[in-house]
């Protein structure tokens, strides 16, 4: 398996790597303790992940697999802290937000080791389909009741 | 663009908003950033964290 770029830290909020075709990337974490408010008992640790290309475009080209190997390779680091837990959406501004979804499910299928579990939903606001998914440890001690708060959240999203 | 706050984001408000949020956060540190801008120009309007390092400490 190819190596994960390497990571710089040029800041104290993110993280940035270069891929070989010359692309900029930015990972950062958005603290969303609040998430499930509602439900005390879930621990705190929650974070809306993104990943952000800063110059090119990685969806032209040929098909980057050390992005995804760099990505699964900050979610091991992340998840050394079992309790953690990692909210991200799928940017819709342009509608290609489900080839993103793919792209992100490919990778985290062929290089998750087995111990992170993935959660998917669908959230429909304004006529806008918003892809969001969870990921967290097996050995989350909340793992059921946080998977719980998560599907009853997207439920509620699309209350109407 | 949202400003750093204690607000809750309780389920009552719900679920849509939260996800909204999550979306238009997203959407204006993106904006910034393929603008120029530096991450941390948006230190006091996100609540960034960094709860992994690189090195794995």
């Amino acid at each position: 398996m190819p190596n994960p770029y390497t990571l710089q830290e040029n800041d104290p909020y993110s993280f940035e790597f270069v891929t070989d075709q010359g692309i900029r990337c930015l990972v950062y974490f958005l603290d969303y303790h609040n998430l499930f408010a509602e439900y005390p008992n879930i621990a705190k640790q929650i974070y809306m992940f993104s990943l952000e290309a800063i110059q090119g475009d990685p969806d032209e080209g040929t098909s980057d697999e050390r992005i995804g190997i760099t990505l699964l390779r900050i979610f091991s680091l992340f998840f050394k802290e079992r309790q953690n837990v990692a909210v991200y959406v799928c940017d819709s501004v342009d509608n290609r937000q489900l080839a993103r979804k793919r792209k992100f499910d490919s990778w985290f299928w062929k290089y998750n080791d087995g111990s992170l579990l993935k959660e998917d939903d669908i959230a429909v606001i304004e006529g806008t389909e918003i892809y969001n998914s969870m990921i967290l440890h097996k050995e989350n001690e909340h793992l059921k009741e946080i998977i719980l708060a998560f599907k009853e959240l997207n439920e509620k999203a699309n209350d109407k | 663009m949202d400003q750093v706050s204690d607000k809750k984001m309780t389920l009552n408000s719900k679920g849509a908003s939260i996800f909204k949020k999550m979306l238009d956060d997203k959407t204006a540190i993106q904006a910034h950033i393929r603008n120029g801008g530096k991450i941390s120009d948006l230190k006091n309007k996100f609540r960034f964290a960094k709860p992994v390092h690189s090195s794995g400490k």
